[in-house]
């Protein structure tokens, strides 16, 4: 019999492709440079999500522990999911949660709204659960937002996710795959305000943005502390039936470190209450747009940090007040 | 989260609807994007193999053409084609010509001089040399190469999620971003059975198109 000689020869050349990548996303994917490291203390490894605003705020907690004398490796695992596992597992000692997704998504509890009973319940939970610890949230929501682009919105006078209905029909929507996977995405959405879009479209985040600019899409899922949607001339809908369930960000820690060494709790307490939202999307900004590399914004802010710390001592105010929060009402 | 490795089966009874416009948008972009890179790929391995100037030029690009990453094929086509089905269709034709054409040329040019000089010698043209000696003969290659397309693009259309082009990578992304193993196996699963069938069927059909004298004799 006659193979398909040519077929296996590409084959092979596919197969050395995915080595080249796999060999190169190997070598990106390992250890941040480290700086002097104190030999008593624990090493400390830090999971990320990879996407810019968990870049920046994992490389703020791990330039605060390296500045306390830590040794810190971070790595990236792409998503909640994944992060979570590395977590339970101990690969991972600590990285930087959501309290929403912590509900939703790692917990599989139902939807709340208020910010202060979802971080005692994921709170409580993780400590039971994990043996985890929730540190104190640095201050802002970022909670999911649905987004269009504002000459639209205008004409068609939606100011709140409310106001698409009747209107949806003719309407595309697009977003990350995540967000029609997560229970606290499009399917509760569409039930919770009786929508039904003309199509919808699940697509990797990095062209959600372009494809609403460019008109492919109409109505996105966009994070609130996204600096793009601002620069983007996107306006945000109200989420006048309380859908989206908060999501402040703080640490989880693995209490075998904590006690191994509880200054750690410490170190990374000093960000309690410092980012409001629109901190946040301006840091977040200047990766998407201006960039600039997540690790030196962060020095940057903790920088500023020290100074306004010099000044006047933070209030650590567990979390946000309302007025850091303008979607979840 | 993933204790129960058949509660795919339960998301699917569930959700129906969804499942088959996944899967009929997978099967859609296979189907359409084989059936494009067969009406480009054999003309132009046909062409190829006349003009020997064109023979190096198409085999190079074919060849550098398979070794850029689909997903790199999908990004570089969004400035171009913008998201959804349409550039996902272009890159899975893309991604299906290197084998046709290869192997469409590679058909070809094996075919035993003698048989082309006998034929020459009882006085065929040259459009009836090619229509009734050469790609009968080269069939089974050809064949073999649009099989090897189809089972290869079962595959790779799950990238089409990236880029809003649905199909059943679209559940294989949402069940990989949240560590939901119904939904991930849901689209997961299907493609495989779908690749083994197709695999399977091709094999068989293959059976049927080469010609008599070329099937192999036994079992």
């Amino acid at each position: 019999m006659r193979g398909r000689p040519e077929g296996r020869g590409a084959l092979r050349a596919i197969a050395g492709t995915l080595l080249t990548v796999v060999a190169g996303l190997g070598l990106t994917l390992g250890a941040s440079p480290v700086s002097a490291q104190d030999s008593e203390k624990p090493q400390v490894t830090l999971g990320s999500k990879g996407f810019t605003e968990h870049l920046i705020i994992t490389e703020m907690a791990a330039q605060l522990l390296q500045d306390a004398g830590y040794e810190v490796e971070q790595i990236n695992l792409e998503n909640t999911a994944i992060v979570h596992q590395a977590l339970i597992s101990g690969e991972v000692d600590a990285y930087i949660e959501y309290t929403g997704t912590a509900l939703t998504a790692v917990l599989d509890e139902p939807v709340q709204s208020d910010p202060q009973a979802v971080y005692d319940t994921v709170k409580q939970a993780y400590a039971e659960e994990f043996q985890v610890r929730w540190l104190d949230p640095l201050g802002f929501n970022n909670t999911w937002a649905l987004a269009m682009r504002q000459d639209q919105a205008a004409e068609l006078g939606v100011t709140k996710i409310s106001d698409l209905k009747g209107k949806a029909q003719d309407l595309q929507f697009g977003a990350t795959q995540e967000f029609f996977g997560r229970p606290d995405g499009l399917p509760g959405l569409l039930d919770r305000y009786e929508l039904d879009f003309e199509d919808e479209r699940g697509m990797d985040p990095g062209i959600v943005y372009q494809a609403v600019a460019e008109d492919e899409i109409d109505v996105t899922a966009a994070f609130s502390t996204d600096g793009r949607i601002y620069s983007q001339g996107l306006v945000v809908l109200e989420d006048d039936l309380g859908f989206f369930p908060p999501y402040f960000a703080a640490p989880v820690v693995r209490e075998d470190l904590l006690e191994e060494d509880p200054r750690i709790a410490e170190v990374l307490n000093q960000l309690a209450g410092q980012i409001d939202d629109q901190t946040m999307a301006d840091l977040n900004l200047r990766v998407d747009e201006g960039g600039q590399e997540p690790r030196d914004v962060a020095r940057a802010f903790l920088d500023q940090m020290a100074q306004r710390g010099a000044a006047a001592s933070p209030t650590g105010s567990p979390v946000g007040s309302p007025a850091a929060s303008p979607i979840a009402g | 989260m993933l204790e129960d490795p058949f509660s795919f089966v339960e998301y699917i009874r569930e959700n129906p609807d969804d499942f088959l416009r996944f899967l009929s948008q997978h099967v859609q972009l296979t189907l359409l994007s084989v059936l494009f890179g067969v009406v480009i790929a054999v003309p132009a391995a046909i062409l190829a193999s006349r003009v020997g100037l064109l023979a190096r030029p198409l085999t190079g690009i074919a060849s550098v053409g398979q070794t850029i990453p689909s997903l790199a094929v999908l990004g570089l086509l969004i400035p171009f084609l913008g998201i959804g089905f349409r550039p996902a269709l272009v890159a899975l034709t893309i991604q299906a010509f290197l084998p046709i054409f290869l192997n469409a040329y590679v058909g070809i040019r094996s075919v035993d001089r003698a048989v082309l000089d006998a034929a020459r010698g009882m006085g065929t043209s040259g459009g009836q040399l090619l229509r009734m000696v050469e790609l009968p003969l080269a069939s089974p290659v050809i064949f073999a190469g649009i099989q090897t397309a189809t089972v290869q693009n079962i595959a790779i259309a799950t990238l089409a999620a990236y880029i809003g082009g649905g199909g059943l990578g679209d559940l294989i992304l949402q069940g990989l971003s949240t560590l939901n193993g119904a939904l991930l196996f849901a689209g997961a699963v299907p493609v495989a059975v779908l690749a083994i069938t197709t695999e399977l069927a091709l094999g068989r059909l293959r059976r049927w198109i080469v010609p008599e004298g070329l099937r192999p004799t036994g079992s």
